[in-house]
Parts: structure tokens; sequence; C-alpha cells
């Protein structure tokens, strides 16, 4: 008997090659024969255009119309095209594993299934590798590199060097990051089973949990403007520019609660230091459905019959929660955990939109984008350094994935046993 | 004064009634076995004792003290689930332990109290594993041992056997009378095996449709039936009726007679007193009670034979088109089709 690896090994080969000549022929070849189909579009819109006669341009019907033809034949050739790819591919798995076994139907499945996973696998595979792993590769050789190639280490001298661009900006981004990172999870996790557990109780929960659940649809930039109008200055007369910004004519609704008047004006996000915690509110808001939805569904799940035996054992409502019900539901407080710190971690638009300029509000993808826009006056090598801030940025989530990972792990461990 | 009384108990979820006017006495040490069908509100019955369901009417008391307003803590009672419910991220100490930590039990006290129990149980060497790692047996166990631990007035068991298997059922039912007669505890116990119920009760209660059948003694159910629900429900085999009418009554009432089906009978007992002469009633016999007779009066078709190893159960048609059936140990030769005569010992029917 021969051993089975080469046949496996050329025969992903010729597929593979197979795959790369023919897949953009035949795009290509789709494309070309398709073409007149746009024309025709055109034409359905000049014959549209005369019959309704359209006030606007006849050109302007023309263009959009071939657009609209091309955008359909795009959508209908990538689709037939994903579909060619599983098809060809797997049909010359096969037909390739009866030529080169052809007298036993257990190596030939054997060669089948060695191959067939790859199929499936390898598009992501290669998609993950031009779009996640070069950039992120050809970011880390930039980040050490000057403008013109040379060698450096120059881009990172923020971290040692306090005369250097974007010294105190990157303190002051890693310690609002490291805030952001502790604070909002662990407050959106606690609002979170606060909510989960109360709304079960009354009769108007479902109600409550509607509120509580529909800032989750809204964009972090929606949301921050939102809360601009909350946490804006309370007067009643245009603001003055702060901090580079020129406030709109705002409600100001929490400071007029608060008493504060037109004179004392300062939005409560642009405070110092403290008006991060104005940022992070927002971000609290949104995010706390996400996690009383989760933990709903969670508790839910928690077997009644705990629930009953630890009545008769005689828990009251707090042991009754961090007793049994908590530590039952403690994978899913991880999961919602982590998927938090990751979101906290990309989070840019809500700092940006309400306190761009101002490097007491930096987190390190604001900081990133900063630099990009107000740096570019204090060098030449601007995108280097942007770069540099991009890999601090990733090291960042480097712990979080590593803890995932390690999570999963033994997760999967007690699953075995 | 016992130590459980039901007094005029009814539960009711919106408009369907599952427990009617439920009333009972438990002595202190009985064992008690709710027995019934599937939906027949014996383990609602339960959960209104231990507190987990709330009563619509009637009152509760335990140990001379009215708990209707308890919650089930305050009760004295400690329940074994038919899941066990153990709580899986405690270790089994810690799931013994439980209830006595919350009661503020010194640490010392609560090592004693579940060394104890776990020895009663012989599960020492298991106290640092979690329920995940024990066999369904071993947790059924656990789930004993936390009631023990608690020492309560009286132990409340809900189906405990019936998520094992066959061999380890016997082995728990052994058990648990074991403990029982260890303990000597009052304990009300709810099942649908009629074996079980057989075999560990002191008293029986049989419900139906929420409703109490008849409670008494397990033997008294069995000679004695109060009404053609008890005496199909408990037997294995189940009791044959055969269906005909009453033609005589005698003075004393609790007698009677019996004609249908080619079945003439002297004067046998009447459960249901309240029919007169004339009456369609039906005349019960246990399978274990007919006895092979050439001349007897009653003859059947023969249409399966089961070889259990000891018994022999053999289904027959009547005449009449009425099935019935016939047990003994006895070695027996018969085959599908042959026909059989039995006659049966008067003591042992009874007219419904």
């Amino acid at each position: 008997m021969r051993a089975l690896s080469p046949i496996i090994a050329s025969n992903g080969l010729a597929i593979f090659l197979t795959i790369v000549f023919l897949l953009p022929i035949t795009a290509i070849f789709a494309f070309v024969v398709t073409t007149p189909l746009d024309d025709a579009m055109a034409n359905l819109g000049l014959w549209m255009h005369a019959h309704w006669q359209w006030s606007f341009p006849e050109f302007d019907t023309q263009e959009r119309f071939a657009k609209i033809g091309f955008a359909l034949r795009s959508v209908v050739i990538a689709v037939g095209i994903s579909f060619f790819y599983f098809g060809i591919s797997n049909w010359l798995n096969a037909s390739m594993a009866r030529v080169r076994c052809k007298n036993s139907l257990g190596r030939q499945s054997n060669i089948i299934e060695a191959i067939q996973p790859w199929i499936f696998v390898g598009p992501t595979l290669v998609l993950l590798l031009l779009f996640l792993l070069v950039p992120a590769l050809s970011t880390l050789s930039l980040s050490f590199q000057e403008y013109d190639g040379t060698p450096s280490v120059r881009n990172y001298a923020f971290l040692w060097d306090p005369e250097s661009l974007g010294y105190l900006q990157f303190r002051l981004a890693m310690r609002n990051s490291l805030m952001w990172l502790i604070l909002v999870p662990s407050t959106c996790i606690i609002f979170g089973l606060l909510i989960a557990v109360l709304a079960d109780s009354v009769s108007w929960g479902v109600v409550a949990k509607t509120f509580i659940f529909v800032p989750l649809a809204i964009s972090f930039v929606g949301a921050a403007v939102i809360w601009r109008n909350i946490f804006a200055g309370g007067g009643i007369e245009p603001l003055e520019t702060i901090n580079g910004m020129t406030p709109s004519y705002q409600i100001g609704l929490l400071k007029s609660l608060l008493g504060h008047t037109a004179e004392y004006n300062e939005p409560l996000y642009s405070l110092k230091f403290w008006g991060n915690f104005f940022l992070m509110w927002i971000l609290v808001w949104v995010q706390t459905g996400f996690a009383m939805v989760i933990f709903s569904a969670a508790l839910r799940g928690v077997p009644e019959d705990t629930i009953e035996a630890a009545k008769i054992d005689g828990a009251n409502p707090f042991q009754m929660f961090f007793r049994v019900k908590l530590p039952q539901i403690y994978s899913t407080v991880l999961v919602v955990w982590t998927t938090l710190v990751v979101l906290v971690l990309k989070v840019f638009d809500i700092p940006y939109a309400l306190s761009a300029n101002d490097d007491d509000k930096l987190l390190l993808a604001t900081m990133m984008e900063n630099a990009r826009n107000n740096w570019s006056i204090g060098g030449d090598n601007v995108d280097n350094l942007y770069a540099s801030i991009a890999v601090m940025l990733m090291l960042t989530v480097v712990p979080n994935m590593v803890f995932n990972g390690w999570r999963i792990r033994r997760e999967q461990r007690e699953l075995g046993n | 004064m016992a130590q459980v009384e039901l007094q005029g108990v009814n539960k009711a979820f919106g408009k369907t009634e599952v427990i009617r006017n439920v009333g009972l006495e438990i002595e202190k040490g009985e064992f008690v076995v709710f027995v019934g069908p599937s939906g027949c509100g014996k383990s609602t019955l339960l959960r209104l004792i231990a507190g987990l369901e709330t009563l619509t009417s009637g009152d509760i008391c335990i140990a001379d003290k009215t708990v209707t307003d308890l919650p089930p803590s305050k009760r004295g009672i400690a329940m074994v689930f038919q899941s066990y419910a153990l709580y899986p991220h405690m270790t089994v100490y810690n799931n013994m332990a439980f209830s006595l930590d919350l009661q503020g039990v010194p640490k010392k006290e609560i090592r004693e109290r579940v060394e104890a129990a776990a020895k009663i149980l012989q599960m020492e060497t298991l106290l640092d594993r979690r329920p995940a790692a024990l066999s369904g047996g071993q947790r059924q166990r656990v789930a004993i041992g936390r009631a023990i631990v608690r020492n309560p007035d009286v132990f409340l068991f809900d189906e405990p056997l019936s998520n094992l298997d066959a061999a380890l059922r016997h082995d728990t039912r052994v058990e648990i009378a074991r403990l029982h007669a260890q303990l000597g505890a009052t304990t009300i116990y709810v099942t649908h095996d009629q074996v079980e119920a057989m075999t560990l009760a002191d008293k029986i209660v049989v419900l139906k449709a929420g409703e109490v059948m008849q409670v008494g003694a397990p033997m008294d159910l069995f000679n004695k039936p109060a009404n053609e629900f008890v005496a199909g429900f408990l037997g294995s085999p189940t009791m044959n009726f055969f269906h005909g009418t009453l033609t005589g009554k005698p003075e004393t009432p609790e007698q009677g007679r019996f004609s249908g089906g080619g079945i003439e009978t002297g004067d046998v007992r009447l459960v249901s007193t309240e029919k007169s002469i004339g009456d369609s009633v039906k005349l019960g016999i246990r399978p274990q009670h007919l006895i092979l007779d050439d001349k007897g009066p009653l003859e059947g078709t023969v249409s399966l034979v089961e070889h259990l190893g000891t018994d022999t159960i053999i289904e027959l048609m009547a005449a009449d088109n009425t099935l019935f059936r016939f047990v003994t140990a006895d070695a027996i030769n018969v085959t599908v089709g042959d026909v059989v005569r039995f006659g049966f010992d008067p003591e042992k029917v009874h007219i419904f």
C-alpha cells in the first residue's frame, strides 16, 4: 500500500492551482459576457424617463440605471462564482480521488475527507490573511521605519521621551483607556444583572426591559448627540467656544436640573478628568441593554428546582442571587465581560464626537486619529507614528485574547469531563 | 396531635382545581406515600406541604404549628427532588452544608453534622466532588444527605427514584426504607409506582384528580379497596372487572350477589353499598385470585401467554368479549386459543 499523504498533497495542489486560474478567468469572462446588460438597463431607464417624463437630465437616468445594472450583475456573478467554486472544487476532489485510488472506496473517502475541510475553510483563510494578517504585519514593520524606510524606533519615542510628540497624549490615553476598561464593563454588568433580576419580579418588567434595551439600537454617535443635549451647558444663551469646540444652542437638561446658569456653562463632559465619566456613562447607557438581555436569558436557564431547593434551605433573596443564581451563570457573565472589553477597546465615536481635541479625554483609538489630524505639523513621519499607535492599541487587546483562549480551553476541558 | 395535619386543603391554578378539599393526618414517624396516576395532584399536594405553592384555602399544621403562611424554610421540612436539584457549582460538602450555613450554624457543628450524614449514607469519600462528577445514584444520595443534615420534622420525597435505572431503583428503595427505620423520621413520599408505594409505606394515600380516594395500610388497600379506582390502580396486573347486575342484597349491608357473564356468586363483599338490586355493577377479581377449575363458572380463550420466569401471566377473552388476566406461579401448559375455565375464592372478590 502506498502512503496517502503524497496523493492528498498533490490532489490538493491540483485543486488549488485549478481554482487560482479558473476563478479569475471565469469571473472576467462572466463580466465581459454580461456587459451588454448595463446598456440594456440604461435603455430601460431612458424608456422610463421618456414614459414618465422625469425632469432631471437624461444623462443622470442613463448613468444611474447602468450602475444599478452593474450592481445587480455583480451580485449575481459573485454568488454564482461562490457556488461555482464549491461545486468545481468538490467535484475535482471526488473525481481525482476516484482516479488515484480506483479499487479502494475507503482510501478514496480518506483522501476526500482530508481535502474537503480545506475547501470550505480555504477562502476564509485567504481573506483573513489578505485583510487582517498582512495589514497587521505591514503596520508593524511601518511602525519601525522612518518615512524614507530606514529602520528606527523613533516612532515609539512617546513611550519614554518626554520631549517627543504624543508623550503626554499617550499617558492620558492609557489612563483613560484603563478607566474605561475597568468601569464600563463592570457597570454594564452590574446594571444588567440588577435589571434582569428586578424586572423579573414586577409585572411591568417586560416594558422596563424594552426601555433599557432600546438604546442598543442607537449608534454611538447618535447616543453621544443625545447625551450632549443633557450634559451640555445649562444656559439659554448661545455658548462660547470651549476647548476649540462651539457647543450648539443646548438644552443642557442635567445642568439645568443641577441649577447651573448661563455663566457656568461648561458641558459636564468637558470637565477636567471627571468629564471622562460622563463619556463612559453614554456607553454604559447603550450597552446595559445588551448585558441585561443576555443575563435575563441566562437567569431563566437556572434550573427552577435548584431555586426551590434554596428556598427550602432558607436562602433570602440576596443569598439566592449571590450564592445560587449568580454562580450558575458565571460563565455567561465572563462572556459578556470579554465582549464588553473588546467593545471598549474599539470605542472611538463617543469621545471623538464630544471631545475630539481634548487631550484629557483621549482613548487610544481617538489618539490615533488625533495623530493623523493634528500632529502632521510636528513631523514628517506621521504615517509611521500612526502605525506605532495602532501597534500599541493591538497590544492592549492581547491580554484579553489570551484570557479568552484560556477560558475557552478550560470550559471545553470541563465539558469533556 | 398528628405530626402533619391537612385540613380542607384546596388548590386551584386559575380555574383549574388541582387539589379538592383534602384532609389528612400523618402521625409522627409514619411513612406515608401519595400515589396516583400522573396529573392527580400528588406532587402539587407535596409542594403545598413544602410551601413551594400557596394554598387557595385550608390549613396545614406541622409539628403542632400552623405553617400555612410560613415560608418553606420555616416549616421544619426537607425535600428531595425528582431531579435531585443539587447546586452544580458547590461541592457535595457545600451542598449539604448550605442550609446550615444560611442558618448561621457554627462551622464546627456544620462539619460534624455533614460528616454524620455522609457516614449514614456511606459517602464520606465523595464530599470534595462536584455533582457533575457523580453518578445518578450518588447524586440521589447527596440529595437525601442534604435533607438529613437539616434534621427536619418531616422529610418530603418527590418521586426520588424515577431518574434511576431499574437495579439502582431497587437498591435505593431498600436504602430509603433502611434510613427511615434508622432515623424514624416522619416521611411523605410521592410516587406513581405502586411497587414503591406498597413496599415503603406505613400508610398509602391514593389520589385521583385532586381528591383522596382512600387512605390506609398497603394490604388494607389491596384487600379491601374502597372503590373501583383504588382496586384498579393497586395490584399488578390490574384487577379484572366483569359487567353484570346486582341480584341480591342480604341483611348485612356490605354484601351482595352478582350475576353476569356466566358468573353467579353467593354473598360477597359489596363495595358500592348505595346500589340496589337490579342495578348494573362490576365484579372485581384480582388475576392472582382466580383458580384453575374445570367446572368453574368463568370461561376464557387464551389470547396471550407471558412467561416472566417466576410468574406466568395469561391474557384471556371471556365469552362476552371481556378481557381478563390470570397469574400463577405454578407451571402451566397452555397455548393461544386454548379454552380454560376458572373458579374463585368468594372471600376475595368485590362488587363495585
